[in-house]
């Protein structure tokens, strides 16, 4: 029996369309895996067209690919070779700053490396008195000193001067001979003193050594400079005249001329250089410490004297005082017309910002003050006398008789007062 | 504390290292300038809401501007431009080293110093110069090392100058 006859025996129309009924319903899974396949297709094509997806396609393989062509043969390498070659010479001409910069903290510890293994024997073993003095970190551009340090009792000048005038020496002699391979200045003798000084990129080490030092030490003050720079480079570079980013290197500079310090060397020299600089922080620490220490007992005793001699003051009458924090307060009463005790305050070694006053307001009873109270009511001129024994109020040199009424009935507000006489000029 | 370089630049003669000398307490002898063209001095000077420590640079002029070392201006801040208005021919040099420090330096600011004001009459008045440079400058400050008149006005502007450029 044919298809169509069996499905549908009404017309030949009815008939034709129940065949693609059917047609539609076998192929539909061909269809669905043509268009997936048409999918991918269009996929691939975007790929390989598109220079972005193509590009992060390939860098998936390139590493590996490098690796299995290096195994394989030096054809790649060789390729590369020439391209790299060229363009680190075009970077190292155009940009030398950068170059220089980037390669300053590696070329230093290479070369001292090289020449050590070259000279394989030290030199200098021969037994020399020296001592660093000062150390000075000064910014290359302006001179202006980023980090000073002194060693125990050594006279110095202003630093910030010296260090102004150590880079106009540097441009002096740099201009009077005017090289174009001249990168500094490095040493300045006068007797037994001498100034070492290393440029780095960004900023200059001066030393002032008394004696003369061996060159390991000037290596040392290389490596310092080095260390400098890796290890303050954003400070250095964003430094526009503010030294504080630099505090911590006083520390670094102190130990470091301890430790190029002949004398001090001789009794420390068998120690580890871990244990030399653990136990020169804890010196540090240690000093640090009873500084503090030492600075909070003083003020403790500055404080307890200065609130018993405001406890004396008339007018003021103190009820508590405490300290807490590095904060102090003193709390009571006083009168108005009594000494302010900020003005006592200011007399101490105390910082004025530190202490706060809780004072509320009180008449004194005692006669001093009353009589301040009388005086600054009665206002008496020049010449006028006024005594007051806590009853009787005695005015002398009097010569207004308005006044001396006016002072007479102005005297009845005052509930101390029992009687007031007036004693003549001329007696 | 925040430190500024400034340079005191000028024709010779014109006051430079005795504006300097009347304004602060100095550790080194004047003959620096002249031997190796250059003094330090530095002062602390309050500006409105910090001190500022200016370590000024008293470079050596001759009345040829090419006689500054520029390497000696690298780094400056800011700079006081001083003129003796009774020799005229300072005008001219004082504009080739305003000149000078704008290439070396690119703009800074700058007080501009008409000094001597003591003999005010035998003053000799470029006007032309006089306006170029009072335009490009901060302030223009009439002073005399001689009375200490204006001096502190002169380094508190240029104290300013940095305060403003602070904030």
């Amino acid at each position: 029996m044919h298809a169509d006859e069996f499905l549908s025996a009404d017309s030949p129309s009815a008939v034709k369309e129940d065949i693609e009924k059917l047609r539609a319903i076998l192929n539909q899974p061909e269809r669905n895996q043509l268009k997936l396949i048409q999918a991918q297709l269009d996929a691939l094509e975007f790929r390989v067209v598109d220079t972005e997806t193509r590009a992060a396609d390939t860098s998936e393989v390139l590493v590996k690919a490098t690796q299995i062509s290096n195994k394989r043969d030096d054809q790649y390498s060789n390729t590369l070779n020439p391209i790299v070659v060229q363009q680190f010479q075009t970077s190292s001409r155009e940009n030398p700053e950068i170059m220089a910069e980037a390669l300053f903290p590696i070329l230093g510890p290479a070369i001292r490396k090289m020449i050590t293994s070259m000279l394989s024997r030290d030199t200098n073993k021969a037994k020399r008195t020296y001592k660093f003095e000062q150390l000075f970190l000064i910014e290359k551009e302006s001179g202006l000193p980023i980090c000073h340090a002194k060693s125990g009792l050594s006279e110095a000048q202003d630093a910030d001067m010296v260090s102004g005038m150590l880079s106009a020496i540097q441009s002096f002699v740099q201009d009077a001979f005017s090289t174009q391979e001249f990168d500094g200045l490095n040493t300045l003798q006068l007797g037994d003193l001498s100034v070492w000084i290393e440029w780095g990129p960004e900023a200059v080490i001066a030393a002032v050594i008394r004696g003369v030092a061996p060159e390991s030490a000037r290596t040392a003050l290389q490596q310092l400079l080095e260390d400098i720079h890796s290890d303050y480079a954003p400070q250095l570079t964003a430094y526009e005249g503010d030294a504080e980013p630099f505090e911590p290197l006083k520390n670094d500079f102190a130990l470091f001329m301890d430790n190029h310090d002949s004398r001090l060397i001789n009794r420390v020299k068998k120690l580890p250089l871990a244990l030399r600089k653990k136990l020169a922080y804890m010196s540090i620490a240690l000093v640090v410490a009873v500084a503090l220490l030492l600075n909070n007992q003083l003020d403790k005793r500055t404080w307890n004297n200065y609130v018993a001699k405001l406890d004396t003051q008339s007018g003021i009458v103190v009820t508590g005082s405490e300290r807490s924090n590095g904060l102090y307060t003193v709390r009571g009463l006083k009168d108005p017309l009594a000494i302010d005790p900020a003005v006592l305050l200011a007399n101490t070694s105390l910082d004025a910002e530190k202490v706060m006053f809780e004072f509320e307001p009180y008449t004194a009873m005692n006669t001093d003050f009353t009589l301040k109270r009388i005086k600054s009511v009665l206002i008496p001129s020049a010449g006028v006398d006024m005594d007051f024994d806590g009853s009787i109020l005695r005015i002398t040199g009097a010569k207004s008789t308005s006044w001396i009424a006016e002072a007479k009935r102005l005297s009845q507000q005052f509930p101390e007062v029992s009687q007031v006489i007036v004693t003549p000029i001329n007696k | 504390m925040l430190q500024k370089k400034v340079c005191m630049l000028g024709s010779f003669a014109v006051g430079k290292t005795s504006l300097v000398r009347q304004y602060v307490d100095s550790i080194f002898s004047d003959n620096y300038v002249t031997t190796i063209g250059v003094k330090i001095d530095k002062k602390i000077v309050a500006a409105k809401d910090k001190d500022i420590t200016l370590i000024l640079w008293d470079v050596y002029g001759e009345d040829s501007h090419q006689s500054v070392v520029p390497s000696y201006l690298r780094g400056t801040a800011a700079f006081i431009l001083v003129i003796d208005p009774s020799r005229p021919a300072t005008f001219e040099s004082a504009l080739k080293l305003y000149e000078l420090a704008l290439k070396t330096l690119g703009p800074k600011p700058f007080v501009l110093v008409l000094n001597k004001s003591d003999i005010k009459s035998e003053w000799e008045i470029n006007d032309v110069i006089l306006a170029k440079l009072s335009e490009a400058a901060v302030e223009t400050i009439e002073t005399s090392a001689k009375t200490d008149t204006g001096v502190d006005d002169v380094f508190q502007a240029i104290a300013n100058s940095f305060s403003q450029a602070a904030t």
